[in-house]
């Protein structure tokens, strides 16, 4: 009953530095405003597009078994924190199956990742946070945060 | 001495021709013999050979070993007419034999009437076919290296655009020809396209069994906390399994496994990670089913299994004490950061490493067993490795009876028809000449000297492949091998087909893109949060490639040049 009352945060992650980040925001959050922290890992094959000879169903299920491990250690460290959790694994273009799951649980914020950019990447890889972001915005009711910068829908 | 058996050949023949004639009591028949090669003593098949008078003419075509036998009537010949004898062929400049009287005396004569005109070199023709296939292959080699296009999409436009030239733009302009189908399907190789497919069937039933997951777990128990001993025990796993499988499986398999295990040790994973990609690249060399480069020298130059694990296995396995130092040297900051487990995460590691399929991995190991035996005395009883691959595969798929939809969509058929386009592909620049020319410059350059054809070849297919897929580079660069161990002398012990298969292997630690083991690695890696960028891999690499190539090249040299090979 509690559960249904409370706010959650959906909480995009992949592990490494940068991904710790967007957690600790999304602990941060969830901790100071008794969220429940939802967390989400996308399985994602694209990178083999262009690789001969992997067996992509192999390649799949390594990556959900991955997925499995780092939501583990991230729901680990949020329990530490008397976060409640949930984590949800999903396959598939990023974006889109944040947006499908943010809708299916109703959550009222996003958190997501800004990751860092060489100086000649800045340009392009801005622009794809921004479309990526955009993209998201647009298509739920969620507010969206950004780990290091607050942006509002 | 292979010329000499073939003119005995053609003279007993010619002998049993004039034999039968004998008996008939009268001569209607007679032949011209003879063998067609290039510039490089190469035979030259499906040469037009033509005997031409002002009123006669008879044709015939050479054969693949290049001899041809020209059947002619000598009643419908004059002796004292001039008679040209004409050679032709796509490619080539057309060579024209005037008969001189003696000649065309041998072709009177009762017993035998035939005449023989020994070895008869035709020089190359640079044609605008031979451009258009430059280009093709070089566009491939872009495709595949800026991935604008998937190696088998690039591959299959290569040969379509062959082909388009040939029989389209010939009509137009002749001078576009390349080749024509059925002369392009020689070239296919079918023992590599069999030896991949068997050993894709039973690559499929062990990636499913979690042996690799187990094994690396097993690692990080027997390390006991030393994590250079764990480095140095997967990087002994990931040399085992590229050697036996091959380097992108075991790297699908080993990735995923190995950031839990650094992730659970709270260190960066890609201090285990390099090392293993690294491994992987390394020993796929020592046998002949470890790397797809090393399937087409084998082939190609019939290097057994046998002989790539007695003439590389040494450089291999010193090649890696080499990684293990050097990787100890380099990522000992990250190594020494490792943490104390949680016992809740590495409960979940234990759990996720577990044998996933005992009953199949039993079985595999049975069969693999069986197969690396075969592998072994299988040259004695002149049993080809695609035989074996594909009799494994099928023991194995009888024993198990998994589903065989799931197992034939296991094999990956875009592989497959890879190989079989780069084989076209790689046969229209062969076709035209251009890997003729490849191999006079790099004869030229080496100057009959073994050891700097060794250098050259080692460590230009080392650089080369950090830059350019490895693949299609080995398949054009065999001709050239085949040329240079023909014409070097010492080199007939197919010392130069071993540096091929070290540089264009070990290369591939030169760089993200030199090997497909490395990017599906980076692939992986980078969905755990830790992105490997070409930067990276191109600093942590490239000494690699130095210190790796250089103990092979110290390896090969000892073995083939102070050994006796």
């Amino acid at each position: 009953m509690h559960n249904l009352i409370m706010s959650s945060i959906l909480c995009a992650i992949r592990g490494g530095p940068e991904s710790q980040i967007t957690l600790n925001k999304a602990m941060e959050m969830a901790s100071q405003q008794n969220l429940i922290l939802n967390l989400v890992y996308v399985v994602n094959l694209d990178f083999l597009s262009t690789i001969t000879g992997v067996n992509s169903s192999v390649a799949e299920e390594e990556l959900h078994s991955m997925g499995e491990f780092i939501l583990e250690i991230a729901q680990e460290e949020a329990q530490d924190k008397n976060i409640e959790t949930k984590s949800f694994i999903r396959q598939g273009n990023i974006a889109e199956e944040i947006i499908k799951l943010a809708n299916e649980i109703n959550a009222d914020y996003i958190v997501l990742g800004k990751r860092k950019a060489t100086q000649e990447q800045a340009t392009t890889e801005q622009s794809v946070v921004l479309d990526f972001i955009e993209k998201i915005a647009l298509e739920t009711t969620a507010k969206i945060v950004i780990a290091e910068n607050e942006i509002k829908e | 001495m292979k010329g000499i058996i073939i003119y005995l050949l053609l003279i007993s023949f010619s002998f049993a021709l004039a034999e039968g004639n004998a008996k008939n009591t009268s001569i209607d028949k007679a032949a011209i013999f003879g063998v067609i090669k290039d510039s490089q003593n190469q035979a030259v098949s499906d040469a037009l050979v033509e005997l031409i008078t002002a009123k006669e003419h008879f044709s015939s075509y050479s054969q693949a070993d290049g001899s041809f036998a020209l059947a002619i009537d000598p009643n419908r010949l004059e002796p004292n007419q001039i008679t040209i004898l004409k050679i032709s062929r796509t490619h080539f400049e057309s060579l024209e034999i005037e008969l001189d009287s003696s000649q065309m005396a041998m072709l009177f004569l009762k017993n035998p009437a035939s005449l023989s005109l020994g070895e008869q070199t035709l020089k190359r023709h640079i044609s605008l076919g031979f451009w258009l296939a430059a280009i093709i292959f070089i566009l491939v080699l872009v495709f595949i290296a800026t991935g604008w296009l998937h190696n088998t999409l690039a591959a299959l436009v290569g040969a379509s655009l062959a082909f388009l030239f040939t029989y389209l733009g010939s009509l137009i302009i002749p001078e576009m020809y390349i080749f024509r189908f059925p002369r392009a399907l020689t070239y296919i190789d079918w023992n590599v396209i069999f030896l991949i497919m068997g050993m894709m069937i039973v690559i499929a039933i062990v990636e499913h069994t979690g042996i690799f997951q187990w094994l690396a777990f097993a690692a990080y128990k027997a390390s006991k906390g030393k994590m250079v001993v764990l480095m140095a025990i997967l990087v002994l796993i990931a040399s085992i399994g590229s050697a036996i499988l091959d380097n992108v499986t075991t790297m699908l398999l080993m990735t995923p496994i190995v950031v839990r295990i650094a992730l659970t040790l709270k260190i960066n994973p890609l201090a285990l990670l390099m090392p293993s990609i690294f491994a992987s690249n390394i020993a796929g060399v020592s046998t002949l089913v470890g790397t797809p480069t090393n399937i087409l020298i084998g082939s190609y130059a019939g290097i057994s299994f046998n002989d790539f694990l007695i003439n590389q296995t040494l450089g291999v396995v010193l090649a890696l004490l080499g990684l293990i130092i050097y990787s100890q040297i380099i990522f000992r900051k990250e190594l020494n950061a490792a943490a104390k487990a949680s016992p809740k995460i590495l409960a979940k590691l234990e759990e996720s490493a577990k044998i996933t399929q005992p009953g199949n991995l039993k079985k595999s190991a049975w069969v693999g067993l069986a197969m690396l035996i075969l592998f072994v005395v299988g040259e004695g009883i002149h049993l080809n490795p695609a035989v074996i691959a594909l009799m494994g595969s099928t023991a194995l798929l009888v024993w198990i009876r998994p589903n065989i939809e799931e197992m034939i969509k296991a094999v990956d058929w875009t592989t497959l028809v890879f190989f079989m386009m780069l084989f076209v592909v790689v046969g229209a620049i062969q076709e035209v000449g251009l890997i003729a020319q490849i191999a006079t410059l790099l004869a030229n350059i080496v100057a009959g000297n073994l050891l700097l054809a060794m250098i050259v070849v080692i460590w230009s297919s080392a650089l080369l492949s950090t830059v350019i897929a490895n693949i299609p580079f080995t398949a054009a660069m065999l001709p050239v091998i085949a040329y240079l161990s023909a014409t070097i002398p010492g080199a007939e012990t197919k010392v130069l087909f071993y540096c091929l298969s070290v540089g264009a292997a070990m290369g591939g630690n030169g760089s993200l893109i030199g090997a497909s083991a490395n990017m599906v690695a980076a692939g992986i890696s980078e969905r755990a949060g830790y992105p490997i960028s070409y930067g990276y891999f191109l600093k942590k690499g490239m000494p690699i490639l130095f210190i790796s190539v250089s103990i092979a090249t110290i390896w090969l040299v000892l073995r083939f040049m102070v050994f006796g090979g």
